[in-house]
């Protein structure tokens, strides 16, 4: 039976005027992928961070495994393993200086860290740049690198922030086998991703974000009957009532482009 | 040039852990953005210490006392210029606030970094103030070049900062693992060398002065060169003679920052290695090792590392010419270079750059985090402080008996730094927004509690001294740990 490993209650965050989470809830369970997806600062990326424990301010309630989140933060990011956006690591460290700094922050030991390393090394063929220095890789390897970073301590809970942004079509779809492995092992996966297709296939359910709150959730099925429309992407518009805003776009578009051309 | 001002200040502030509310972001926001006020502050503050720097002056007109203590004053433009432009380049690269930048049609955008530094530079010009002002109503001519020449000295120094950021480390080194240590040791030396030429000025001087050349009555190499103010044709000669030599020389260096800027990071193109060694270590050591290496490949941030060093090369060279080090001398040495730790400090805290966002989603507190910088900051000076020792007892071994305190000053100065610069931090890790003027408060504190262990010494003669002042520091020491965790 899966039991509830994240939790949120009336979470709350703003910055200055702007309120960038408004009283949000959801659950997500063990063995459970959840999607976040949302339009652009609908909130994702602040609710993720402060499920993470990078954010430490602000209101309601947020536990992982039952570990308050405000009050027992380095405890719920030894759970966590936490990707971001855009990975910001160290330039001038080598991959593998970065996963032994890593595994020494995370007090895990040599012969587990060899192990686990190997493993996300081989997946994400990352073998040929383990000793060069992390500022001379591409987008998607420094992405491949933060991964790896975020997995080694084999996490109750993964949050990923747009987790395949810059990985190329072989690597994403590792990726997907990795987070069903996850899923498989009764671990709890929070994702969010602009891609649509990619959260129709791979998350149990979806919570649809908009002005910081959860404006729908449910699996793929519930959404569908609650939208009368057949997929996410088309779910997602007449949710967040973006169709108009397409049509109205487009229509402005076709007088023109703002240019003599 | 503003939009990069506030965007630097913007994330600099983002960065700073004490900064947690969004509201309080703006109001700091707006107060750091606010260049005039900034200035003003920060000149007038370094005319406050220009006027007692220069108080000779005012007493006596002798031409040598002005002229001696001009080059004295003509330095400190021309060291923070150095120091400002290595460090602060490496920063603000590391913060991506060029990015923007590299897909428009700039020639050479590295010619905003110069305005952005300049910032920092022109309240440097507040310590030359106030002997610029008197000169200038006494020696009105005298006054005018004086001050032509300390600006010269600030473009030399940025100059060179930028020679040294293009040349020693805007790139991390390429090459298998033995060629990329032998380069940075290399580097190293290479800066050493680099910062040690200026002391060699001072003899080649002396050396050309005993040959009683005509043309040689003062160096024509900046800051000597500013002896020469009272020789009006003479001084405008060689004036003009460095900014001819200056100015392509900044143009050139300006090109090539930018350059380095605008392109990744070195690409490796050695061969491919695929082994790779797994070894985790406690914590602390783990993220001392990450500061150190970085320091090393951008070796520019090593100008902040061993600022300590730079009081210890002409004491070396004395005690080298002199042929004795007395305990009473390295004592005092240890004190100065324990507490030029402090300065370091800025270093230490800048490698993080953006990538400092890694770091908040580890397990780690912030306590972790500042002790190990603490550690990081230390080392040179505890290794300094020992080396100096090493020499000291090759001259009289009774300096072995200082050996304690090539760990407890420096370990007291940096532990006590960390407790200044996050003593209103919270939970998040982050770095407080520090400059080279937020430094000298903490320098004088430093001084401060140094100040206390060394009273001991002063108290009781002999080897009773030295063992009270080493317990009082080793209390001190462990009160400063005790609070940090």
């Amino acid at each position: 039976m899966s039991e509830k490993v994240i939790s949120v209650e009336g979470l709350e965050k703003s910055y200055g005027v702007n309120k960038a989470v408004d009283r949000l809830d959801f659950e997500v369970n063990s063995g459970e992928i959840y999607g976040l997806i949302g339009p652009n600062g609908s909130g994702k990326t602040t609710t993720m961070e402060i499920l993470s424990g990078v954010l430490s301010d602000f209101f309601g309630k947020a536990f992982i495994d039952n570990l308050d989140v405000r009050n027992e933060i380095e405890k719920v990011k030894e759970k966590v393993g936490y990707v971001p956006e855009s990975p910001n690591l160290y330039e001038s460290l080598t991959p593998i200086e970065y996963f032994n700094m890593v595994g020494s922050i995370r007090n895990i030991d040599s012969t587990k860290l060899r192990k686990r390393v190997d493993y996300f090394v081989d997946a994400f063929d990352l073998e040929s740049y383990m000793n060069q220095y992390i500022g001379s890789l591409s987008f998607g390897t420094k992405q491949k690198v933060s991964l790896t970073s975020s997995f080694i301590h084999n996490p109750k809970v993964l949050i990923l922030d747009e987790a395949m942004n810059g990985l190329d079509p072989k690597t994403a779809k590792i990726l997907r086998g990795i987070l069903f492995k996850f899923k498989d092992r009764g671990k709890s996966v929070i994702f969010s991703s602009h891609v649509l297709q990619l959260a129709e296939i791979i998350c149990d359910r979806i919570g649809i974000i908009a002005d910081g709150k959860i404006i729908a959730q449910g699996t793929i099925d519930e959404l569908r009957e609650r939208s009368h429309e057949e997929n996410l992407e088309d779910i997602f518009l007449k949710l967040t009532k973006g169709e108009e805003e397409v049509s109205t776009v487009l229509r402005a578009l076709e007088s023109g482009m703002g240019d003599d051309g | 040039m503003m939009v990069l001002y506030k965007e630097l200040q913007y994330k600099i502030i983002k960065n700073n852990p004490r900064i947690t509310e969004e509201d309080e972001l703006d109001e700091k926001l707006k107060k750091a953005t606010t260049i005039k006020r900034k200035i003003t502050i920060q000149t007038l503050i370094f005319s406050f210490l220009g006027l007692s720097l220069a108080s000779p002056i005012f007493i006596g007109e002798d031409e040598l006392v002005i002229s001696s203590i001009l080059v004295t004053l003509a330095l400190v433009p021309f060291i923070f210029a150095i120091y400002q432009t290595t460090i602060q380049t490496s920063y603000i690269n590391s913060l991506d606030i060029f990015k923007p930048l590299e897909s428009l049609p700039l020639k050479i955008g590295s010619f905003q970094l110069s305005a952005l530094l300049s910032i920092d530079f022109i309240p440097m010009l507040g310590i030359v103030l106030p002997t610029g002002l008197y000169l200038l109503i006494y020696y009105p001519s005298v006054g005018i070049l004086a001050f032509t020449w300390f600006i010269t000295g600030i473009l030399f120094g940025h100059t060179v900062g930028l020679l040294i950021y293009s040349g020693f480390g805007a790139r991390v080194e390429s090459g298998g693992k033995t060629i990329r240590f032998a380069k940075n040791i290399l580097k190293i030396l290479g800066f050493l060398a680099f910062m040690g030429m200026f002391f060699m000025i001072n003899y080649l001087q002396d050396y050309f002065i005993a040959q009683g050349d005509i043309f040689m009555r003062y160096s024509v190499v900046y800051p000597f060169s500013i002896a020469s103010v009272f020789e009006t044709l003479d001084s405008v000669i060689t004036l003009s003679a460095h900014l001819l030599l200056l100015i392509p020389l900044y143009m050139y260096s300006s090109r090539k920052v930018w350059k380095n800027i605008i392109e990744t990071e070195s690409l490796s193109t050695r061969e491919v290695e695929t082994d790779y060694a797994i070894k985790t270590e406690k914590q602390s050591i783990a993220l001392v090792k990450k500061d150190l290496k970085i320091i090393f490949r951008k070796s520019t941030m090593i100008a902040g590392l061993f600022i300590p060093l730079y009081v210890l090369l002409p004491q070396v060279l004395l005690a080298i010419q002199r042929g004795s080090l007395p305990v009473h001398q390295t004592t005092l040495f240890l004190f100065m270079v324990g507490v030029l730790t402090v300065a370091t400090s800025d270093a230490i805290l800048k490698v993080e750059g953006k990538a400092i966002q890694s770091l908040r989603n580890l397990p780690l507190t912030t306590e972790d985090f500042i002790f190990s910088k603490a550690l990081s900051m230390s080392t040179v000076t505890i290794l300094a402080s020992l080396g100096f020792i090493m020499l000291g007892t090759y001259f009289d071994l009774v300096n072995l008996i200082l050996i304690p305190y090539t760990f407890l000053l420096p370990l007291n100065a940096s532990l006590f730094s960390m407790h200044y610069l996050f003593r209103h931090s919270g939970n998040n890790i982050g770095i407080p927004d520090i400059n080279f003027y937020k430094l000298l408060p903490l320098l004088i504190l430093t001084g401060l509690v140094f100040m206390i262990i060394g009273i001991p010494v002063l108290l009781f003669e002999g080897a009773v001294g030295f063992i009270v002042s080493y317990g009082l520091a080793s209390v001190m020491l462990f009160l400063f740990y005790r609070k940090m965790k």
